[in-house]
């Protein structure tokens, strides 16, 4: 029998700098993931890499869904051309605004929902070989999405920024200012889409609760809540008052509202900046303790 | 042992409710063995499936209607298309609406090999009226609110139209899925999900009524991926919505040409399948 590395008074090599002894190779919450020393960028680009080349030979697959995107982008157009449909220039600026506003929904979709397919994973026993790979599980995972997300921008959200004129639309942001503000907020949005996509495999670890009904209960609200359909502005009963202070309205509404021009940039991404502060807290902190309960299928 | 008897089609039409009495008591199987887990997915669907026009629900409210539409005529929208999902979810779960997934997947052998014809399984393995209902219960909750603040008053006639409609709805739904999972034949791995493309096309674009669209795209979105079937149409048509009128035989006669479309595509599906089988699965039964 070979002595544990324990008992041979090794630590286990962590990224490509430094050991750690045994004990604290276990997943701790908030020890070498802050060491922004001991993440192994390389590895990381090569699985994104890797990922992104995937998803660029889905073909038929990636056409059929930029299609439905597409169409459902347009249904959504349509639906507000028909709603505000004022003749003041008051009127025609809120619809251009709106109309900018669902148009860069649409195009950053997938970004303004930043989900990873851990969930997949554990769902079909991928997660088993993830756990083996010499890079952080869910850091594996996150590679994977922003992989994928590459052929998606090019075949998707850039055609759509480009033609967006032909359907009436003005892409362009409100102002260079908010253009540029638009980048560290929707890099926010990611980082929050991801720390509750963590927490919802926690949750799926913790409770056995199904990938399908986690995933339909963050479609169907999440997207709804976040602002990524409806303006948050054009929620009934007094929800438009409250569902900004959410965290989900710093998933979409913020970065939405900055690009259109709507409201503060420093205080939405400062809003931004403190549920990502917490989401990324709370996500470790759970996935710390649940990741021992994974229980993947394999077929 | 002789040769296999053969039996007439009407003596297997004959067998469909015998099938679908066994698929009850495989679902109540499932619901007894664990009620708390059937509990916790009945109430999720209750909650989840009309949750997909959430979004058109609350622009309605906000505006007091979209358009043409009042919102007691979009929430009748949103019931139609909430009770049409769930009448696939009762009927024809378990892949068979989504039957890419089986065809990708090299599983339609296990419905060849079966002692009956392949339609027959089609219709009736799919059948899951207590875990599948809850969706069906929450459409007419839904549709039950609409119709009282709605100026209708319903007669037998309307219901019957009614009922028509949403029988068209769903095999118009049914004929679009199986046309396009027919893709799956020629590229098993490529098209394996295609169904649930088109199903996920048309529940989130079926809660929206779709007047104001151009000629092509509205002709996209009844014929080719018949999003308006699910609830625009028959809706319109149902309330009297609209300059135009649309005739209550506009949703069933579309779905009569998509259920033909789907037959043929997935016949010549089957040709094809006959020729090439599937290769799908290792000599380990791993998927490729």
């Amino acid at each position: 029998m070979l002595p544990s590395p324990a008992a041979a008074g090794e630590g286990l090599r962590v990224g490509a700098v430094r050991r750690i002894p045994v004990a604290l190779a276990r997943p701790v919450p908030f020890g070498p993931m802050l060491d922004l020393r001991a993440i192994p960028l390389a590895r990381y680009r090569a699985s994104a890499w890797l990922a992104a080349t995937g998803a660029a030979g889905d073909g038929l697959y990636s056409v059929v869904r930029y299609v439905i995107r597409l169409v459902r982008l347009l249904v959504l157009l349509t639906i507000w051309r028909g709603t505000l449909d004022g003749d003041s220039p008051a009127d025609h600026a809120e619809l251009s605004r709106v109309l900018t506003y669902t148009l860069i929904a649409g195009a950053f979709a997938m970004q303004l929902d930043a989900m990873t397919d851990i969930g997949d994973a554990i769902r079909d026993g991928r997660i088993a070989t993830w756990f083996v790979a010499p890079v952080r599980v869910f850091g594996l995972a996150v590679a994977n999405t922003i992989g994928r997300w590459f052929p998606s921008l090019l075949g998707y959200t850039l055609p759509v920024l480009l033609l967006a004129p032909l359907a009436g639309v003005d892409p362009r942001p409100a102002s260079l200012g908010s253009g540029l503000a638009f980048i560290p907020s929707l890099g926010l949005a990611i980082a929050i889409g991801f720390a509750l996509d963590l927490l919802l495999v926690s949750l799926m670890a913790r409770t056995g609760w199904s990938l399908w009904d986690m995933r339909r209960l963050r479609v169907a609200f999440g997207t709804v809540l976040s602002g990524a359909i409806v303006p948050l502005a054009y929620m009934p009963w007094g929800l438009a008052d409250w569902l900004p202070w959410f965290p989900l309205a710093s998933m979409a509404s913020a970065p939405l509202r900055i690009w259109t021009g709507d409201g503060d940039p420093v205080h939405l991404v400062a809003g931004q900046v403190a549920w990502a502060t917490v989401g990324w807290v709370a996500a470790l902190a759970a996935w710390g303790t649940q990741r021992e309960r994974l229980v993947g299928y394999g077929g | 042992m002789g040769e296999p008897r053969v039996r007439s089609t009407w003596w297997y039409v004959a067998r469909v409710p015998a099938r679908y009495a066994l698929g009850f008591r495989m679902d109540l199987a499932f619901v007894l063995r664990s009620p708390g887990l059937a509990a916790y997915y009945l109430t999720l669907d209750a909650i989840l499936t009309p949750a997909a026009g959430a979004a058109t629900f609350l622009l309605a409210e906000r505006l007091s209607g979209i358009g043409a539409w009042s919102v007691a005529q979009v929430t009748f929208l949103l019931g139609y298309a909430t009770l049409v999902e769930g009448i696939l979810s009762v009927a024809f779960t378990y892949n068979v609406s989504h039957v890419s997934r089986r065809i990708g997947r090299g599983q339609l052998d296990h419905l060849l090999v079966q002692p009956q014809p392949l339609w027959l399984s089609l219709v009736s393995e799919g059948f899951a009226p207590l875990s599948g209902g809850a969706a069906v219960l929450a459409g007419i909750v839904i549709l039950s609110w609409s119709i009282a603040h709605l100026p209708v008053m319903p007669d037998p006639v309307w219901w019957g139209l009614f009922l028509a409609n949403l029988g068209a709805s769903v095999v118009a739904i049914l004929g679009a899925m199986f046309a396009w999972s027919s893709l799956a034949f020629w590229a098993p791995v490529a098209a394996e999900e295609v169904a649930t493309n088109v199903h996920e096309a048309l529940t989130s674009l079926g809660v929206f009524p779709l007047d104001g669209l151009g000629g092509p795209l509205a002709a996209g979105l009844v014929a080719v991926v018949p999003a308006g079937l699910v609830a625009w149409l028959p809706a319109r048509a149902l309330l009297g919505i609209g300059g135009a009128m649309t005739p209550t035989w506009a949703t069933p006669a579309a779905a009569a040409g998509l259920a033909i479309v789907g037959a043929v595509a997935f016949r010549a599906g089957l040709r094809q399948y006959r020729k090439v089988g599937s290769s799908r699965y290792t000599d380990f039964g791993h998927r490729r």
